[in-house]
C-alpha cells in the first residue's frame, strides 16, 4: 500500500480552463460549415449561393468569436497579436492553427466582399475565386483536425492522444456544419436543399457512431485508457456521454431525420440536437481523464 | 557546448525544503507555485512505513516538450542546454504547461507570464551554483556539466545507478536521481498517490 499526501499532486491543475474548452468546441463549426457549404455548392443549384453566403457569414462570425475567446483567455489583445505575428515555432500546432485562422478569416472576408460586389453565379468563377475557394476548403479541413493535434500534446487531455481523436474532431466539425446548414436552409426556405443535407447528416451520423465504437475499442489496453473508459461509461462523465452524446447527439437526430423526412420542424430539431451532441463530444475529448 | 544538469541523491534528501525556500527567495516565486519543491511519498503499512523525499524541478529535457510546443518561440534553450522562458515573447497561451509532463511550469500572475526553473542561469553564468544547490544542507544536489567527465556530477553519476523521472516519456531529462529505493516510481503513476482504503476512517466508533 502506498499512501501520499493528497496535497502533493503529481501534476498541477490543468492549465487550460473553460474558455479554451469552449474554443475547441466552437472552432469545429466554421470548419464544418465551410466544408458543407463547398460540398453543397458542387451538388446544388443557384439557391446554394444564398446558403453559401449565410454559411460564410456564420463561419466568419464563429472564427471571430473563437478569436475573442482566445483573447479573453490570454488576457490582453496584444498577446493574440503576438500569436499572429510571432511564428517562430512552426513545430507548434497552436502557431499553425493561429496562422490558419488568420488565413481563413482573410479569405472569408475577401469572398464575402466579392459576393457582395458581384454576386457571382455558380457557373461563372474566375481562377482567383476558385483558388480562394480551395484555400478556404484546405484551411477548413486543417482547422477541423487541428484541435486533435494541439490536445494530443497535452497531458491534460489524454483522450486526444487516442487513434480516433482526429477522426472524431473531423466528423464532429462536419456534423456541426451540416446541422447549421440545415438550420440555414430551413430559415431561408430553400427546401429543395433539405433532402440532400439531411441525407448527408444521416450518413455522417452513421460514420460518427462507427468512430465512437472504434474509439471505445481502442481504450482497452492501457490502465489509464481503461480508467477514462470507465469515467465515460459509468463515472463522472457518464451522464454527458449517454444523455448528450448518445441520446441527444445520435438517437434524437437519427429519429427526427429518418422518421420524419418531410417535416421541416423535425429537421430543425434534429440539427439542433446534433449541435448539442457534437459539442458534448468535443468537450469530453478535452476534459476526459483529467 | 556544455550540457548542464543536476544529480539529486535521494539517500541524502531530508525533505527540509531549504531548496524550495532558497528558490522562492531567489526568484520571488509567488505563493502556491514552485520552481523547485520536494514531493513527499509514503510507502508501506504501519509499523513498516517509509517516507520518501523527492525534490522535483524542471528537468531541462534534451527533448523538451515545452520547447516544441510554445507557438511564439518564447521557450528557448541556452548554451548550457538549460531550457528557459523569454518573458518578452511569452503570450501566456500555456501550451508549454499543457505539454510539460512534469508540471514544472507555472503562471506568475503578477508578471503575467509563464515561469520555470532556469537552473539559476544568472548565477551559473557567473560561475556560481544554483540557489537550491547552495542552500541544501546535505549536499544531496550536485550541479555541473554532464558532458565533462572530470566534473563532480559526472563522477557521481558514473559511481551510482542513476535514473530520471518519467523515463517512459522519452524527454531525456538533465536532472538525474540516485534512487536506490525506487521512490520515483511512486510518483510515476497517478494511481498510487492517495490511498482511499486507509483504515483511519475518522469514525470514533
Amino acid at each position: 500500500m502506498n499512501v501520499a499526501d493528497a496535497a502533493h499532486r503529481i501534476l498541477p491543475e490543468p492549465p487550460w480552463g473553460s474558455l479554451i474548452a469552449i474554443y475547441f468546441v466552437l472552432i469545429g463549426l466554421p470548419s464544418g460549415l465551410t466544408l458543407m457549404s463547398w460540398w453543397l455548392r458542387r451538388e446544388g443549384d443557384s439557391s446554394t449561393t444564398t446558403v453559401e453566403r449565410y454559411s460564410n457569414w456564420i463561419a466568419l462570425a464563429g472564427l471571430l468569436v473563437a478569436g475573442a475567446l482566445l483573447i479573453a483567455d490570454l488576457g490582453r489583445p496584444f498577446r493574440f497579436y503576438l500569436m499572429l505575428t510571432r511564428f517562430d515555432n512552426l513545430g507548434s500546432p497552436i502557431a499553425v492553427g493561429a496562422k490558419l485562422i488568420a488565413v481563413k478569416v482573410f479569405v472569408l472576408a475577401v469572398i464575402l466582399y466579392a459576393m457582395r460586389r458581384r454576386r457571382p453565379t455558380v457557373a461563372a468563377k474566375s481562377i482567383v475565386e476558385t483558388s480562394l475557394a480551395w484555400i478556404l476548403v484546405a484551411t477548413s479541413f486543417a482547422l477541423a483536425l487541428y484541435p486533435a493535434s494541439v490536445l494530443a500534446r497535452s497531458w491534460a487531455s489524454p483522450l486526444a492522444h487516442t487513434s480516433g481523436a482526429a477522426v472524431l474532431f473531423a466528423l464532429t466539425a462536419l456534423l456541426m456544419g451540416a446541422a447549421v446548414t440545415i438550420l440555414i436552409v430551413a430559415a431561408i426556405g430553400a427546401d429543395r436543399q433539405l433532402p440532400v443535407i439531411r441525407h448527408a447528416l444521416l450518413a455522417l451520423l452513421g460514420f460518427f457512431c462507427v468512430a465512437l465504437v472504434f474509439e471505445g475499442l481502442s481504450l482497452g489496453s492501457e490502465p489509464a485508457d481503461r480508467r477514462i473508459m470507465t469515467e465515460l461509461i459509468s463515472g463522472d462523465l457518464a451522464t454527458t456521454f449517454w444523455a448528450l452524446i448518445v441520446g441527444v447527439g445520435v438517437a434524437v437526430p437519427a429519429t427526427c431525420l429518418s422518421a420524419f423526412p418531410n417535416r421541416r420542424g423535425m429537421s430543425v430539431l434534429g440539427a439542433t440536437a446534433v449541435i448539442v451532441g457534437t459539442s458534448a463530444t468535443r468537450y469530453l475529448i478535452f476534459v476526459a481523464g483529467r | 557546448m556544455a550540457h548542464l544538469g543536476m544529480l539529486i541523491d535521494l539517500n541524502l534528501c531530508i525533505g527540509c525544503h531549504a531548496c524550495s525556500v532558497a528558490c522562492k527567495a531567489e526568484f520571488d516565486v509567488p505563493l502556491g507555485v514552485f520552481r523547485d519543491t520536494v514531493k513527499y511519498v509514503e510507502e508501506g503499512t504501519y509499523p513498516r512505513v517509509t517516507r520518501h523525499f523527492i525534490p522535483v524541478l524542471c528537468n531541462h529535457c534534451e527533448d523538451a516538450p515545452c520547447l516544441d510546443a510554445c507557438p511564439t518561440g518564447a521557450v528557448v534553450r541556452a548554451s548550457g542546454g538549460e531550457v528557459m522562458i523569454d518573458e518578452g515573447d511569452c503570450n501566456l497561451n500555456r501550451f508549454c504547461m499543457a505539454a510539460c509532463p512534469y508540471g514544472a511550469i507555472y503562471v506568475d500572475e503578477e508578471k503575467s507570464v509563464a515561469q520555470k526553473c532556469t537552473f539559476c542561469h544568472h548565477r551559473t553564468s557567473e560561475g556560481r551554483q544554483p540557489a537550491c544547490v547552495d542552500a541544501c544542507p546535505t549536499n544531496c544536489r550536485i550541479f555541473g556539466d554532464l558532458d565533462d567527465p572530470d566534473s563532480e556530477i559526472s563522477k557521481r553519476a558514473a559511481a551510482h545507478d542513476t535514473r530520471v523521472w518519467k523515463d517512459e516519456q522519452g524527454t531525456r531529462p538533465s536532472v538525474l536521481y540516485v534512487d536506490p529505493k525506487n521512490a520515483l516510481n511512486l510518483i510515476a503513476d497517478d494511481g498510487v498517490q492517495v490511498d482511499t482504503n486507509a483504515d483511519l476512517s475518522g469514525d470514533p466508533s
